[in-house]
């Protein structure tokens, strides 16, 4: 048997979860419930989207109404990817790879909400390059 | 079940092996049943729908790029490509949307005996494709989108 200086109960304590799972579970059902009614009303909104022209465009993003459903669906989408695309990588992918693979997930779904920040305020607020 | 012998678990924080136990079934050992189906097409759409939430950041980005680069990135778009690949994404948001909706019910108690979850499972991917098609049908005949 291997020599070991942490007590029994610390080693327990390592093998198990990381002692978040309830808030993660919490997470997923909030999002969901908030996605359902977004969804609807994204794809109601989608075949305006679906222009030619960049003044509608325009326009279409700088209804406040637009902007405040459309940034909650976006924050709240790239909250509920991540945790489900984590779920996917720990079940199939294991070890540093998958310890990496969950990192650039994380990394991936901030830089999405980051560039769509970022092109909102260049449209919409006139802030920011080549605004 | 099968007779392979799975490589020996390690303990990975003393490095003891772990006695042999068996091995949670994967794919090519179960039977295929409806709520398996169910919930493969659920990770799958949902991982089709990430990619579809890079698609919407990109198309954000265009507007703010300014006219050209918006007329280029609608190009692409609404190609016949890009078509195909909004059917699928908005297939996929259908299918997400009701099997999600399922795992709800079942997350409150309900619909957990063996019958009444294949029939939420047959009922989602049902209506997904009915939704899918009523979706596209509006779209086409109120002139919104057009080939």
């Amino acid at each position: 048997m291997k020599a070991s200086l942490s007590t029994p109960r610390k080693r327990i304590e390592g093998l198990g979860s990381a002692k978040h799972g309830a808030g993660v579970w919490k997470a997923e059902r909030f999002t969901s419930l908030l996605l359902v009614p977004l969804i609807l009303w994204a794809l109601w909104q989608a075949p305006q989207l679906m222009t030619h022209k960049h003044e509608i465009a325009l326009l279409w993003l700088r209804d406040p109404v637009n902007l405040v459903l459309g940034g909650t669906l976006l924050t709240i989408s790239l909250w509920h990817m991540e945790m489900g695309l984590r779920v996917i990588i720990e079940d199939y992918v294991h070890g540093m790879a998958g310890a990496t693979l969950v990192l650039l997930n994380t990394l991936f779904c901030w830089g999405l909400g980051l560039a769509a920040a970022a092109a909102v305020l260049s449209a919409v607020f006139g802030v920011g390059i080549g605004a | 079940m099968s007779k392979e012998k799975a490589a020996p678990s390690v303990d990975p924080h003393s490095g003891r092996r772990l006695p042999d136990m068996p091995l949670s079934p994967h794919l090519q050992i179960w039977r295929w049943h409806v709520t398996m189906a169910g919930s493969i097409l659920h990770r799958a759409s949902g991982v089709g729908l990430y990619a579809g939430a890079a698609l919407i950041v990109a198309w954000l980005v265009c507007v703010a790029a300014g006219p050209e680069c918006y007329a280029f990135c609608v190009s692409l778009l609404s190609s016949p490509l890009g078509m195909l690949i909004w059917a699928a994404l908005s297939a996929g948001a259908f299918y997400h949307l009701f099997s999600g909706v399922r795992h709800l019910v079942w997350d409150l108690g309900y619909g957990l005996e063996p019958r009444r979850a294949s029939a939420l499972t047959s009922w989602s991917i049902v209506l997904a494709v009915l939704a899918t098609a009523a979706f596209w049908i509006w779209l086409f005949s109120t002139g919104k989108v057009t080939l």
